[in-house]
């Protein structure tokens, strides 16, 4: 997941002036800072903490972790 | 054959568009199907989250030893990272499509490299939702 992260971030530093200049213009026409922030959001960081449950949740019911290493 | 035709389609009617309406107006519009395009793919993906985080938790809940339940959690998780990666992948694409149709109001690319970006991004897309329908499914 990291490297998937990592790789999305490099195709975002790639492109980063002139998805700035984007972002600058739609908070100039008066679209709200949520709406753009919602335009470029990655759900990994979500993906993990809803992983850290279950793995919470498995431990808790087994008495023994999901992933062992 | 019917994308390349539905591709020239939707070329020659921007040409047309550019024509009549100019640069502003035509980056106007790409952008306004760019934000349409988001609108679908943002709610699939907090979709595609949710149905991963039930798949898993239902998987701990349903199995009665250790060994079947992390056979069940890894296999759900196995096929929610291609999803996760589909829907990055999407992104990526998102963000340079904006950034080539910028490039396009700034005059340093042209209409159809634009075009192109957009057309790519519609291409990930539906590899991506292709995905979430399995994940849907059950399959």
């Amino acid at each position: 997941m990291g490297d998937r992260l990592q790789q999305f971030g490099d195709v975002l530093m790639e492109v980063i002036p002139a998805v700035m200049a984007w972002v600058r213009r739609r908070l100039e026409a008066g679209d709200s800072g949520e709406a753009v922030v919602r335009d470029i959001r990655s759900r990994l960081a979500e993906v993990a903490e809803d992983r850290a449950a279950v793995d919470a949740a498995f431990a808790h019911k087994f008495g023994e972790p999901l992933d062992p290493e | 054959m019917i994308t390349a035709m539905r591709h020239l389609h939707l070329l020659a009617l921007l040409l047309l568009f550019t024509a009549c309406a100019g640069r502003t107006e035509t980056t106007r519009a790409l952008h306004a199907g760019l934000n349409s395009m988001t609108d679908v793919v943002d709610p699939a993906y907090e979709l595609a989250v949710t149905t991963c985080d039930a798949l898993e938790r239902s998987a701990v809940a349903r199995n009665t030893t250790p060994d079947t339940a992390r056979a069940a959690v890894l296999r759900v998780r196995a096929r929610c990272d291609r999803t996760f990666a589909a829907f990055e992948a999407t992104r990526a694409e998102q963000s340079a499509a904006r950034a080539v149709v910028e490039s396009f109001r700034g005059g340093t690319v042209t209409l159809v490299e634009a075009v192109t970006a957009v057309e790519r991004l519609r291409a990930a897309w539906k590899r991506t939702w292709a995905l979430v329908e399995a994940l849907k499914g059950g399959q």
